[in-house]
């Protein structure tokens, strides 16, 4: 499961966005070992392409270097699909060299609602995973951290159509996604809907 | 002193969990043929016989080796190389020169 602060989930959404009709991609580093998703680095895509990425490599040495000496890694790696579904290519997965990462997927298709959905890609298997949005801010700092305790509410509401979405992560390998089924979280454009979000938390944007 | 080689997270099967190696040579080629000796295939991960493999970075202190020498890049104790799976992927197998209509 990947649990990201809206204020993240929102700044890849944009970042998506922004870029579109080129594909977006970018980082979110977060303390090494600790699977926390915490500091946003949108990268250069330096094929600047409707439908391939890559970063830039002095870019990527830059940064790389920079979360080793803040003991961080990537925790997220993001990109969006600009024509397609949010879901990983087979150049995606052949690619895919860091298996600690959530692989955020991000769509453009539809300028209305983009789609955000979340991906592990290890030895070349991709599983599906559910996507937590909550409202705490960024950073082990915010004050909202101790909201993290509170038990998620809203498991129970996504109906968990797909086995692979199972939190044991069970391997689900596919060619291709059963279509029209989507049961992660869809940022719709809706700032005050936090798809996902403890329910009783308070509300809180940084932003 | 020897060079340091300093191991990504999905290579490091040939270096039995370690991030950073050790091996000498006088280029890079040199340098990747002594790893070999230690560390049977971890060459061919970053090196296609004369060619550094297209989607991996290979930096030689702080500079990536393309723009130097590739395999013939030469190098010297108390180098530093990192050794970077490029991040890359997207919709199509390669990338569409000139683009596609929006």
């Amino acid at each position: 499961m990947l649990t990201i602060s809206r204020a993240l989930h929102d700044k890849i959404v944009a970042h998506a966005r922004t870029d579109h009709p080129d594909e977006a991609c970018g980082v979110i580093a977060g303390p090494a070992g600790t699977g926390r998703p915490e500091r946003f680095i949108p990268m250069i895509n330096a094929e600047r392409s409707p439908t391939f990425y890559r970063f830039d490599s002095m870019e990527q040495f830059r940064v790389w270097k920079e979360m080793d000496d803040r003991d961080e890694e990537p925790v997220v790696i993001y990109h969006s699909h600009t024509a397609t579904e949010p879901y990983p290519s087979r150049t995606d997965v052949s690619y895919a060299s860091e298996p600690e990462a959530h692989y955020v997927l991000v769509s453009t298709r539809d300028p209305e609602a983009a789609e955000f959905r979340s991906f592990r890609i290890v030895d070349g298997e991709v599983t599906e995973e559910e996507v937590r949005v909550v409202p705490w801010a960024e950073g082990p700092q915010a004050p909202e951290a101790h909201v993290r305790a509170q038990p998620s509410v809203q498991a129970s509401a996504r109906p968990a159509t797909r086995a692979s979405a199972l939190p044991g992560g069970e391997p689900a390998t596919r060619a291709s996604a059963p279509p029209g089924v989507e049961p992660n979280a869809h940022a719709g454009g809706q700032p005050g809907q936090a798809a996902g979000a403890t329910a009783s938390a308070e509300e809180r944007e940084p932003e | 002193m020897p060079i340091e080689v300093r191991i990504p997270t999905i290579l490091r099967n040939y270096t039995g969990g370690s991030k950073s190696v050790e091996g000498k040579g006088a280029t890079l080629g040199d340098l990747l043929t002594d790893l070999d000796k230690r560390h049977p295939g971890l060459s061919e991960r970053i090196a296609d016989g004369p060619s550094l493999r297209r989607f991996v970075n290979v930096y030689l202190n702080d500079e990536d080796v393309r723009f130097l020498g590739g395999l013939e890049t030469p190098v010297h104790e108390g180098d530093t190389i990192t050794v970077l799976p490029a991040v890359a992927g997207g919709q199509t197998r390669k990338p569409v020169a000139g683009g596609q209509p929006g």
